[in-house]
């Protein structure tokens, strides 16, 4: 699985997270204290500005009042002045020139006038921006019942008068005019421009900020261009305000509008109006618009500080994630092509350092023990290869199954003699091959062995082959296990028709001939019995013990006989087993009373000891019998006279054991492995013992093995052998059988 | 108890054994009926003014076995009583078990007795 989001994006976005809010915080309170400052600042400066206006109201009007002065001090005025009564001809052109000059240089003033006592105006200059001009004689006005005039004249200090002028276009500065000895000759009057005015009070504002003069009427003393109606007529509370204060600000929110104003300072000033009132309007935009100018001022001081701290993000993550990636891309590799030679080349003397140093520790032993493996796996194959070959051409059949019984495996062998190739068989269940003619205890006693995890073997298994022709079979199966768990079971199988066939001839030919042997040996026997009872007449001493020897010799013959028949009943499998309840104390017993006649003869002495709490045990009674009478009828027979046989009976959990020992002529060491195979004598006892013929132990193994029990031997040559044989407590199974062994 | 001269029946199809078994017999006084197979035995026992008092069977006849000798004789009403004693040399189980459960009085086995034994069973059972 690739990873979604990379460490490095992680480690991104947390340190953006982490920086962004302080970063949004600092912004915010920038962009606040920012914005609370221009706005502070901007109405401040209007307030300022107001007051630079004041200012240069007053110098504005000072300078007027000067400019005044200087014209009365001007030497053709002077002469025109005091000239008492001017003649027609006596047109003061030198002033009226003079005055042209001062117009049109000064270019504030339209309008000079000068009146006398009478109040009849004498001069009057007008510029009207362009020429200036003298208003002609006819023209002139008396202004003697004008306030204007009756104010001036009663001025006695150094101040001024203002006034408007009627067409409202003018502020009008008058002095009266006096001579040197201070005797009143008229009033001059100087009429500056409003236009004027408002160019030199607009000249320290802010853009698109308006400065009007008006009256507390709220009339305009100068136009605006504003469009502002009269402020006072429209708002109540501004005519309140500017009534009780003399400087302010107010908000207008009809013209969304700061409205700041202040009384102007006329105090050096003589004038009939009550009060001459600045005003500054600027429109709330305008504010506004400093206000965004703030915030674009924070965007440029943050957004580089954003960018810094991103980009710092980026190469710190990068720092960190590096050898992560350099991590994960070495494991991609690896993982990719198997190169287990790679290393993860991290020298970091952090966790992930150390996590790689480890990494690289893992991957020398992952490659050692993957070498290891590979050379192991190697040799395995090589082994399982060689078994595998071994078990293809085995000359026994092999079938592997699972542990539900389906067949997993058969080898060619088998195949051979079933019929069947693997393909058919595989995934099956070996059930068809069943004839029905097996004896139903085999497959029974199969399944409890293996269900115990215990080997079995059996001769007794007939099949059918895939052509439908029958073969007997013998298996041989064990459970394959592992850590206790049986996982497969294995079993060898052989088509053992032909030996089987073999076996039963050879029994039959051993049972028809011991038959055959019978007759004949049956009449010799009684024949020869009537000799020694003398029905033929008296025979003597000599004759007697001759036909005795004969006698003894033909009874041995019977014996043998006997034997072989039992032998071929054992291996033809026709012995009938038919277990009952049996007190093995009483069977023992019994035995050694038959034997009494034997062992007192050779003044033996047999000593029985027996667990006290032995069971009845489900046996056979008639096989077993056969074997406590061969192994008591051996120790007899093969042990000196005045010799002593114990017999111990003992039981554990599981099976009962019998131990028969005796202090006779033991098996010499060489021959010990061959005591059980038929025909067998000892050479030590050959001499000694003539009667006997091999078959007993052969016999009496076959019988204990066919009772589920184990059979075994000590001995020393001279000293004596003790014989073992166990009987399993749950005693034996029923055998369905023709025959049974012969007593 | 021995009945006082007893008659017997003898059924062996070997000669030699048949010599033997009647003249041990007469040592004991016993009368005898010889019979080399089991026809002749049948006829005997249909001409026979006297029935025996025990027939002593060979299994193994050259013209029937124990088994069809017993199934013919306990089919006649008067012979169904006369009690058999086999006397053979082969004897396996079912062969036993058969034959006494069709009314033989023993089954004894030739070669393992001495026949003065086997008579003494024998009358024992008269």
């Amino acid at each position: 699985m690739l990873p979604v989001f990379s460490i490095r994006t992680k480690l991104i976005l947390a340190f953006a997270l982490m920086y962004s809010i302080p970063i949004a915080i600092l912004s915010y309170s920038f962009y606040k204290d920012s914005v609370g400052l221009s706005k502070e600042q901007n109405l401040n400066t209007v307030n300022q500005n107001l007051d630079l206006a004041d200012e240069t109201l007053q110098s504005t009007l000072n300078k007027a009042k000067e400019d005044l002065i200087s014209i009365g001090t001007l030497s053709s005025f002077i002469n025109y002045a005091f000239n008492k009564t001017p003649q027609e001809n006596d047109y003061p052109s030198e002033l009226v020139n003079d005055l042209y000059s001062f117009l049109t240089n000064k270019k504030a003033y339209n309008q000079f006038t000068f009146t006398d006592l009478t109040g009849q105006e004498k001069i009057k200059i007008i510029y009207d921006g362009y020429k200036t001009y003298l208003v002609q004689e006819t023209d002139l006005a008396n202004i003697s019942n004008l306030d204007l005039f009756t104010q001036v004249k009663k001025l006695i200090n150094d101040k001024a008068y203002i006034s408007f002028s009627e067409t409202g276009d003018s502020i009008l500065i008058s002095k009266p005019y006096r001579t040197d000895d201070e005797k009143l000759k008229g009033v001059i009057t100087l009429s500056l421009r409003t236009s004027s005015i408002l160019e030199t009070l607009q000249k320290n504002q802010l853009s698109k900020e308006y400065v009007i003069l008006i009256n507390e009427e709220g009339n305009y003393i100068t136009q605006s261009k504003s469009g502002v109606s009269s402020v006072i007529r429209d708002y109540p509370e501004f005519a309140e305000a500017i009534r009780t204060e003399t400087k302010g600000q107010i908000f207008s929110k009809s013209i969304s509008s700061y409205i700041t104003f202040t009384h102007a300072n006329l105090s050096q000033f003589s004038t009939a109006e009550k009060s001459w009132i600045l005003m500054s309007i600027i429109e709330k935009d305008v504010i506004e618009k400093d206000i965004q100018t703030s915030l674009s001022k924070t965007l440029v001081y943050i957004a580089p500080l954003f960018l810094v701290v991103t980009l710092f993000a980026f190469l710190l993550s990068g720092l960190i994630a590096r050898p992560i990636n350099i991590f994960k891309n070495t494991v991609e590799e690896i993982i990719q092509k198997g190169n287990l030679n790679k290393q993860v080349n991290i020298k970091s003397k952090d966790e992930i350092g150390y996590l790689a140093e480890k990494f690289n520790e893992l991957l020398d032993r992952l490659k050692d023990y993957y070498e290891n493996l590979e050379n192991k796996v190697k040799e395995k194959t090589l082994e399982i290869r060689k078994f595998q070959q071994a078990v293809e051409a085995s000359t026994d059949g092999i079938i592997i199954t699972g542990t539900d019984s389906d067949i997993i495996y058969v080898n060619p062998k088998w195949e051979f003699f079933t019929g069947y190739n693997l393909d058919e068989v595989k995934g099956k269940k070996p059930t068809f091959l069943k004839s029905g003619k097996t004896p139903k205890y085999v497959y029974e006693e199969m399944w409890i062995a293996l269900k115990n995890n215990r080997e079995y073997y059996t001769d007794e298994i007939i099949n059918k082959r895939k052509d439908g022709t029958e073969y007997n079979t013998e298996l041989a199966i064990a459970p394959i296990t592992e850590s206790g768990r049986t996982i497969y079971y294995v079993g060898i199988a052989n088509d053992i028709t032909k030996r089987k066939e073999v076996d039963r001839m050879k029994s039959e030919f051993i049972s028809l001939a011991s038959h055959q042997l019978r007759t004949p040996l049956s009449a010799m026997r009684w024949f020869l019995e009537m000799l020694l009872d003398g029905d033929a007449g008296e025979i003597n001493g000599e004759q007697r013990e001759y036909i005795t020897n004969v006698y003894q010799s033909n009874n041995r013959m019977i014996e043998l006989v006997n034997a072989l028949l039992n032998v071929s009943r054992i291996e033809s499998g026709r012995i009938m087993v038919d277990p009952v309840p049996t007190d093995l104390e009483e069977l023992v017993k019994s035995v050694v009373s038959e034997t009494k006649v034997k062992y007192t003869e050779k003044k033996q002495n047999i000593i029985v000891s027996i667990h006290s709490s032995l069971p009845k045990i489900n046996i056979d009674p008639k096989l077993i019998r056969h074997v406590f009478l061969n192994l008591i009828t051996n120790a007899i027979k093969y042990s000196p006279e005045g010799g002593e046989i114990h017999i111990f009976v003992s039981k554990n959990d599981k099976e009962v054991m019998v131990q028969v020992s005796d202090t006779g002529y033991g098996i010499p060491e060489t021959e010990q492995t061959k005591i059980f195979q038929k025909f067998y004598r000892g050479s030590n006892i050959i001499k000694n013992e003539i009667d006997g013929n091999g078959l007993g132990l052969y016999l009496t193994k076959a019988i204990v093995e066919s009772s589920r029990g184990r059979i075994w031997f000590e001995s020393e040559e001279n000293k004596g052998t003790s014989f073992w044989f166990t009987l399993p407590l749950g005693g034996m199974e029923a055998r369905q059988g023709e025959v049974s062994i012969n007593g | 108890m021995p009945k006082e001269n007893p008659s017997l029946m003898v059924v062996e199809d070997e000669s030699l054994l048949l010599q033997a078994i009647i003249k041990k017999l007469d040592t004991y006084k016993v009368k005898t009926v010889s019979c080399t197979n089991g026809g002749q035995a049948f006829d005997y026992l249909e001409n026979l003014t006297q029935l025996p008092d025990l027939i002593w069977l060979d299994y193994h006849l050259k013209d029937m076995d124990g088994l069809e000798f017993m199934n013919k004789l306990k089919m006649r009403e008067k012979w169904k009583d006369i009690p058999v004693v086999v006397v053979s040399n082969s004897a396996s189980d079912d062969k036993v078990h058969n034959i006494l459960g069709l009314g033989a009085k023993k089954y004894i086995i030739k070669a393992e007795h001495r026949l003065d034994d086997i008579i003494k069973t024998v009358l024992e059972i008269i």
